[in-house]
This record gives structure tokens, sequence and C-alpha cells, in this order.
């Protein structure tokens, strides 16, 4: 078995991992954007772009996706992310997916996302 | 390969459902807390309680903790349930987490969490 953590941060105080990888099964943290004033494209965007760079930084790629849970602050939202979202997965390889409304932790923030990943060794 | 459950529970009020199941690589738990006269820092450690115990039962530890979901019923508790949760987990292996807010089935119950863990 082995287990590989990365990116360890207390920013907001708890302490966690924002990568996780166990055999070849990668966990990322629930991400949101560091930039809280833009909308909800551009907090998607700011999104993914990181999740880009924590699957880069475990060795994967976007391909490699298994399955993405979105938390939307407004659910009227829907179609802004997703415009963004389409911009960003392959849409031969697009993953599992769940979306559902949620109070992030800041209520400037306006979506959370939280995905799987494979890596390939 | 067998499959192994922890805290079966059922009854006329709840739903028949195992708290904790655990494959050959890997367990998960899922659970709230029963004292719900207590506040978010004691339901928190109620929480964590089984956890411990679904860990210990899988031989698994908390060094082994990957991922956790945190469901808040109030947002204004994520700094308390933070200071317990960074006293419970191993500082040296911290878990992938996210943290949002929802309601859960009873009004009374302010956190529900899932971990899933290698064993």
């Amino acid at each position: 078995m082995s287990i590989r953590r990365f990116g360890t941060t207390s920013e907001h105080g708890p302490l966690i991992s924002r990568g996780v990888i166990h055999n070849d099964t990668l966990f990322l943290s629930g991400i949101t954007a560091s930039d809280l004033t833009g909308d909800v494209g551009a907090q998607t965007r700011e999104v993914l772009q990181t999740i880009d760079g924590l699957l880069t930084e475990a060795g994967t790629n976007g391909n490699n996706v298994l399955t993405v849970h979105i938390w939307l602050a407004d659910m009227a939202r829907f179609q802004d992310m997703n415009a963004v979202w389409n911009d960003w997965v392959d849409a031969e390889k697009p993953p599992a997916r769940t979306c559902v409304s949620g109070e992030l932790y800041h209520p400037d923030c306006l979506v959370e996302i939280a995905v799987t990943a494979v890596v390939e060794s | 390969m067998k499959t192994e459950r922890y805290g079966i529970i059922g009854g006329p009020n709840s739903p028949a459902i195992c708290l904790g199941m655990a494959r050959d690589t890997w367990m998960t738990s899922c659970c709230l807390a029963t004292d719900l006269s207590q506040g978010i820092e004691g339901q928190t450690k109620q929480v964590f309680n089984v956890f411990d115990a679904h860990l210990l039962a899988s031989g698994s530890d908390l060094s082994k903790v990957l991922f956790a979901q945190v469901w808040l019923k109030h947002m204004s508790d994520y700094d308390t349930m933070n200071v317990v949760w960074n006293d419970w987990i191993d500082p040296d292996h911290p878990p992938a987490r996210s943290c949002v807010r929802a309601d859960m089935a009873n009004p009374d119950h302010l956190i529900e969490i899932r971990i899933t863990a290698a064993r």
C-alpha cells in the first residue's frame, strides 16, 4: 500500500492535504477560488485551473478524472458554471459528476469542486 | 475478497444502513452524533469516536485517512469544528477534505462526516 500526500495547508484553519494518492487513486480536497470577487464563471475557471495544477502535481491529468462533486452557492448560475465546465472537459472522456447547491465557507465563495482521479503508474 | 460492515442500524424511524464498510484496500464510514443535546464540539467528537472504532475494526488508523466530506448545519460552527478536527487528525498525515453547509434529517444534527481511508 502506498499513500502520498501533497499541498498540506492550514490556510483556513484546518490542517488538510490538497491531494492524497492511495495506490492509483487520487483524492483532491474541495477546491475554491482564492479570488472571491469574480462571478461564478470566473471562480469556476480559477478552480479548474487549480485542479489542473494539482492533477499535474499528482502525475495525472483531466482525462483521468473519475468523479466530480460540484457545490454551487446559487443553482440559478448552473449554466454559467456549465459553460466553463464544457470548455475545460474533454468531451470524449467526461467524468461522472454531481452538482448540488450548498452554502460554502464564505458568502462570496460561489463554487467548490472536489474530484477523484486515476494516477496511471 | 469480502465486504465488511460496521455499525448496522435500523428501526421504525431509521433507514436500514451500515455506518461503515470496508473492502480489501479501503474502508469508508459516515455518521452523525447520537447525543443531540451536545453542541458542535461535542457532536464532532462523537462522530470522530465512531470513526476511531471503525478504523480500528478495519485494521486502519488515523495515518491512513484519505478524504473527509464534512457537512455542517451552520457555517458559523466552521472554526469550532476545525479545532476539534486539528485535534483528531494525524498532523503528519492530514487527509484531503471538503466542507459545505447542509441540513440534516433531524434539525438538532449539527454535523455529518464521511471519511474514506486506506487499510
